[in-house]
């Protein structure tokens, strides 16, 4: 499948072809089953990542703790302790920064601020005080911004300075080569081979539900810490391992002598044994240990 | 932060600019479930649901907002609680004897797939779903995920996709051995 095709059904899926454009592929599919069995598996795989990346976003919202909005009082008595604590420079700097004009200083306190916002700024601002003096201004460097809802850096003698985002230069990730001819597939295992000897084997509070009245015969379910296991899993004793490295934990699934992945899903998958000899080696190791 | 640059950063696939908008809309989105007749917990997950709609729609440079996100966000969760309360009062008059198994190999097709994907490392599954899913510019995509350039992401997207196909396909065909 040459790439101007595959770009083609790709845009296809994304419905970004033109009418005509559109008309054309689906001409040529009627004529060409393979292309037609082609986009069939296209489209499914289309619509599978689609699900994982919206489970992904998803369960980061589940994850995060919803704090209810203070009392508008509440709000009220924090701006006005935060603008009560600094010079009257740095309040006009922030209100500078954001869109809105410069307001009086009981403008400030009238004018209403988010709650993440008054919070990040408090901190800024007050490490803003305690280490910047106009004639350092500009030799200092900017920090990383702890939060991206303010988007300067906190040198508090600097008027009217519009929005700006703190420059963070990328993470350049070494590992792959990208002259290499030859199709490197180290990126594409997890985890990582390396970071397994490193790896502390730590409890988790991972609850399991074994389900052996199921339409799946050996299948799983992972999400929200639970996992849902179906199949015969009565007869034979099974174990979770989880390996933590520095960006994530992996779980895997230690039954009837091999080893399966665990991932994220809300909907059923089935259990892929691992094939890999030396992962399997690693998680023997580790599964010996504890 | 203004509404203005929320979709900005949005557009960009600024993750954090979501969490914002999670927090800034909660009460107000999950009371207008709750006071529909939702429990704390469909409020909450249609509020998700249509958060990520808007997500994507912005990412993908589907929408062009006149109105407040607030606006356009309530409006979402009030068509997807509908949809949900009409499926609910289908449900209770239809009898429980629907076919489990709609389609049996669409469902293998999917299990197959979606094993597959997790097959892949981290960083793979990242490029598809925000090529796939956002509708990211490679350019976004190389940023987001610390490339050099954005060639490194055209390439590595190029090979992970060719991983992909080549995993579904495999597995796929061996599966058909076993039947």
């Amino acid at each position: 499948m040459n790439q101007d095709l595959t770009y083609t059904i790709d845009r296809y899926l994304k419905g970004k072809l033109s009418e005509e454009e559109q008309r054309a592929l689906e001409e040529k599919m009627q004529q060409d089953p393979l292309l037609a069995h082609e986009v069939t598996w296209q489209k499914d795989i289309y619509h599978a990542l689609g699900d994982v990346r919206r489970a992904a976003l998803k369960s980061r919202l589940d994850n995060m703790v919803v704090h209810p909005s203070p009392h508008f009082l509440g709000q009220r008595w924090l701006t006005a302790a935060v603008v009560g604590t600094l010079l009257v420079a740095g309040s006009a700097y922030y209100y500078a920064a954001s869109d809105e004009p410069e307001p009086t200083a009981h403008q400030a306190i009238e004018a209403p601020v988010t709650y993440p916002e008054a919070y990040t700024l408090h901190r800024i601002q007050r490490d803003a005080l305690a280490t910047v003096s106009p004639e350092d201004a500009s030799s200092k460097e900017a920090p990383v911004p702890i939060d991206e809802a303010v988007n300067a850096a906190p040198t508090a003698f600097i008027k009217a300075r519009p929005a700006q985002p703190a420059v963070v230069p990328p993470q350049v990730t070494s590992q792959f080569a990208e002259d290499a001819p030859v199709v490197d597939y180290s990126d594409f295992e997890a985890p990582e081979k390396s970071a397994l000897q490193e790896n502390a084997y730590r409890e988790e509070n991972v609850t399991v539900e074994a389900l052996s009245d199921s339409r799946y015969t050996f299948h799983y379910q992972f999400f929200d810490n639970k996992l849902y296991l179906h199949g015969n899993f009565d007869q034979t004793p099974y174990k979770i391992i989880a390996l933590n490295s520095e960006e994530d934990k992996k779980l895997f699934l230690e039954f009837d002598g091999a080893y399966y992945r665990i991932g994220e899903h809300e909907v059923a998958v089935p259990l892929v044994k691992i094939e890999d000899a030396a992962l399997v080696k690693s998680l023997k190791n580790m599964s010996a240990i504890n | 932060m203004k509404d203005s640059v929320v979709i900005e950063k949005i557009s960009r696939g600024d993750e954090k600019a979501l969490e914002y908008l999670y927090r800034k809309h909660y009460r107000m989105m999950t009371n207008a479930i709750l006071k529909n007749n939702g429990t704390e917990q469909e409020a909450k997950d249609v509020y998700q649901d249509a958060l990520i709609v808007f997500w994507q729609k912005v990412t993908s440079h589907q929408l062009t907002l006149t109105a407040k996100i607030s606006t356009y966000l309530y409006s979402v969760c009030l068509n997807l609680w509908r949809k949900e309360l009409d499926r609910k009062s289908r449900l209770s008059y239809e009898e429980h004897d629907q076919p489990e198994y709609l389609n049996d190999e669409a469902e293998e097709r999917k299990a197959i797939i979606h094993a597959c994907i997790n097959q892949l490392g981290d960083t793979c599954r990242k490029i598809l779903t925000y090529y796939y899913f956002d509708d990211l510019s490679m350019q976004d995509i190389a940023k987001k995920l610390g490339f050099a350039t954005t060639e490194t992401a055209k390439t590595k997207k190029y090979k992970c996709k060719k991983r992909l196909d080549n995993l579904v396909k495999s597995t796929y065909s061996a599966s058909d051995f076993l039947d």
